[in-house]
């Protein structure tokens, strides 16, 4: 993806490094850079997260929440997801302008897959009245900084924004025959979660490296890469999405195996995910008299 | 009258602040792995990234100058940082403007003849927005460039003030900013000289207030600069312990 040079003995270097199981940075091909997931990071939304993996791939996340009425061409008993993904100039820089709209548009069309059919969001329960108007979640996504598995890190902020996110409570009153109208309830202590954010995917991207594959690429690892898999699994272990990124080619017989694994990667991540977060919320809660220090202030890794 | 009051009899404002506090201030250098230079800065709910890239080859060799480098700024939005989610396109007037009234203010205190045929980009992100985008750009970018080590002849510090009921007013939220007829005026400063590099007004002030209010605002800048100056010596602190840990 990266347009910056590597020379041949330092891509030699690391797929040696791949081949033998010892990376750059001393992991393993199978595992994650540490990574952290801050929430309640943009007090003006009904959700957010910043998820930051290693000290390079920072994603912010922003959900929000807002009534729509519905117009005759939508399905009359479904709410909307609507994501965009923006990567933010200081990580383009590096590419120009157009491989940059290719990529927004990319990571916003995968996102939308991820969440908008089978992504787990209970479409039903986001509809206020039928055939009348329904909640729209934007989900918008700021890349703020690049090293490299993009994709996973996406996920794995969208996943904590909605687990974040709160929508308002409505109250229906009927006005007339058929005529209703909803005020929105002002108590934060009455707003609910996200209908089925639990079931919302997880990604997990493999990099092909000769025979072998890998996962959490960092930015260089990504150049010395042959084709990337980004495999998309929900807590029941189905699949969700599938994309092949990058240049090269993955051999037929490769891919059960990847599949698998990368089925396998998305359980253990899931879990732990789950346990940060819900770590990350009772701290908050904790803090809420206190003073609430923001993320970027906080010293994160030790 | 059913405008909102903005200033209650026993004068505190809509979020309980007197006429000439501030609100609470957060920064934060070297935020980010990737950049040269980045910082985060925080006024009460207004929240600024800046990321500094440079000096460095210019991206459009055409613009390159022979005898100073050139400083490109850019500012985005996100779309989740107003109340009304709104996504707008890179080329906002609005957006261009801040971008221009910022790169104008630094090119004055940039010693840019250090680095001739080179480009510094400064990358801005409004996270969220509460009132005083300028003055937030401003202070996050000051902070980016220290951190980035380019050499500038000072500190740019800004500071907004407004005037509402009779009263000069110091750091206005976004909305004191929205209400209309509020005069709002951002200055930006040179602490040392007590230079202003940048100054901007909108709606009407009557002429007479014009003194006091900008006064105010300068008292402003200088407290800012206070903090600045202390997140500063905090980061180049932890960096010194880091070295010395180093060797």
């Amino acid at each position: 993806m990266s347009t910056s040079l590597i020379s041949p003995a330092e891509r030699g270097y690391i797929r040696e490094g791949i081949s033998t199981g010892i990376r750059n940075d001393g992991r393993s091909r199978q595992d994650f850079r540490d990574y952290i997931v801050n929430l309640d990071v943009i007090s003006h939304s009904n959700g957010s997260a910043r998820c930051r993996v290693g000290y390079g791939t920072d994603v912010l996340v922003g959900v929000k929440a807002e009534t729509m009425l519905l117009d005759p061409t939508q399905p009359p008993n479904q709410g909307k997801v609507v994501c965009h993904v923006e990567c933010s100039p200081s990580v383009v820089r590096r590419w120009d302008q157009r491989t940059a709209d290719d990529l927004n548009n990319n990571l916003t069309q995968f996102l939308t897959r991820c969440l908008n059919q089978y992504g787990g969001i209970d479409l039903g329960k986001l509809c206020i009245i039928p055939g009348k108007a329904c909640w729209v979640l934007y989900v918008d996504a700021l890349v703020l900084d690049f090293d490299g598995n993009l994709h996973d890190a996406l996920l794995l902020a969208v996943r904590g924004a909605l687990f974040n996110t709160r929508i308002p409570e409505l109250n229906v009153q009927e006005v007339d025959e058929g005529e209703f109208d909803f005020e929105a309830n002002s108590d934060p202590e009455a707003a609910q979660p996200v209908p089925g954010w639990e079931k919302v995917p997880l990604c997990v991207t493999l990099n092909r490296c000769g025979e072998h594959y890998f996962v959490d690429a960092t930015a260089t690892e990504e150049q010395c890469t042959e084709a990337k898999l980004s495999v998309v699994i929900n807590h029941l272990g189905e699949i969700c999405a599938v994309q092949k990124g990058a240049l090269g080619a993955i051999p037929h017989q490769m891919y059960a195996d990847m599949i698998q694994s990368a089925s396998h990667l998305v359980t253990q991540l899931l879990s732990a995910l789950d346990e940060r977060l819900q770590k990350e919320a009772s701290t908050n809660l904790a803090n809420q008299n206190g003073k609430h220090v923001s993320t970027f202030i906080r010293k994160n890794f030790h | 009258m059913s405008r909102l009051e903005l200033l209650s009899p026993e004068g505190l404002r809509v979020d309980g602040r007197r006429a000439n506090e501030l609100r609470r201030i957060a920064c934060k250098q070297s935020v980010l792995s990737d950049a040269d230079g980045s910082a985060y800065y925080e006024q009460g709910n207004t929240k600024v990234l800046a990321t500094v890239y440079g000096p460095c080859e210019p991206r459009n060799k055409g613009q390159a100058l022979h005898d100073r480098c050139i400083v490109h700024v850019e500012f985005t939005v996100a779309p989740f940082s107003t109340s009304e989610r709104r996504q707008r396109s890179r080329s906002d007037k609005r957006l261009l403007e801040i971008a221009s009234g910022i790169r104008q203010a630094f090119e004055a205190v940039i010693i840019s003849t250090t680095y001739p045929r080179s480009e510094i980009s400064i990358y801005l992100h409004l996270l969220q927005d509460d009132g005083g985008n300028l003055q937030a750009c401003i202070n996050a970018t000051t902070l980016a460039l220290i951190d980035a080590g380019i050499p500038m002849t000072d500190y740019i510090c800004a500071c907004s003030a407004g005037y509402i009921d009779e009263t000069p007013m110091l750091d206005l939220n976004h909305l004191e900013e929205a209400s209309f007829e509020t005069p709002d005026l951002t200055i930006a400063v040179l602490p040392r000289s007590g230079k202003a590099t940048l100054l901007q007004m909108e709606s009407r002030l009557p002429a007479d207030r014009l003194e006091e209010t900008l006064h105010l605002a300068t008292e402003g800048c200088r407290q800012i600069h206070k903090l600045l100056d202390a997140a500063v010596q905090e980061n180049t602190g932890e960096l010194i312990l880091k070295y010395a840990n180093a060797i």
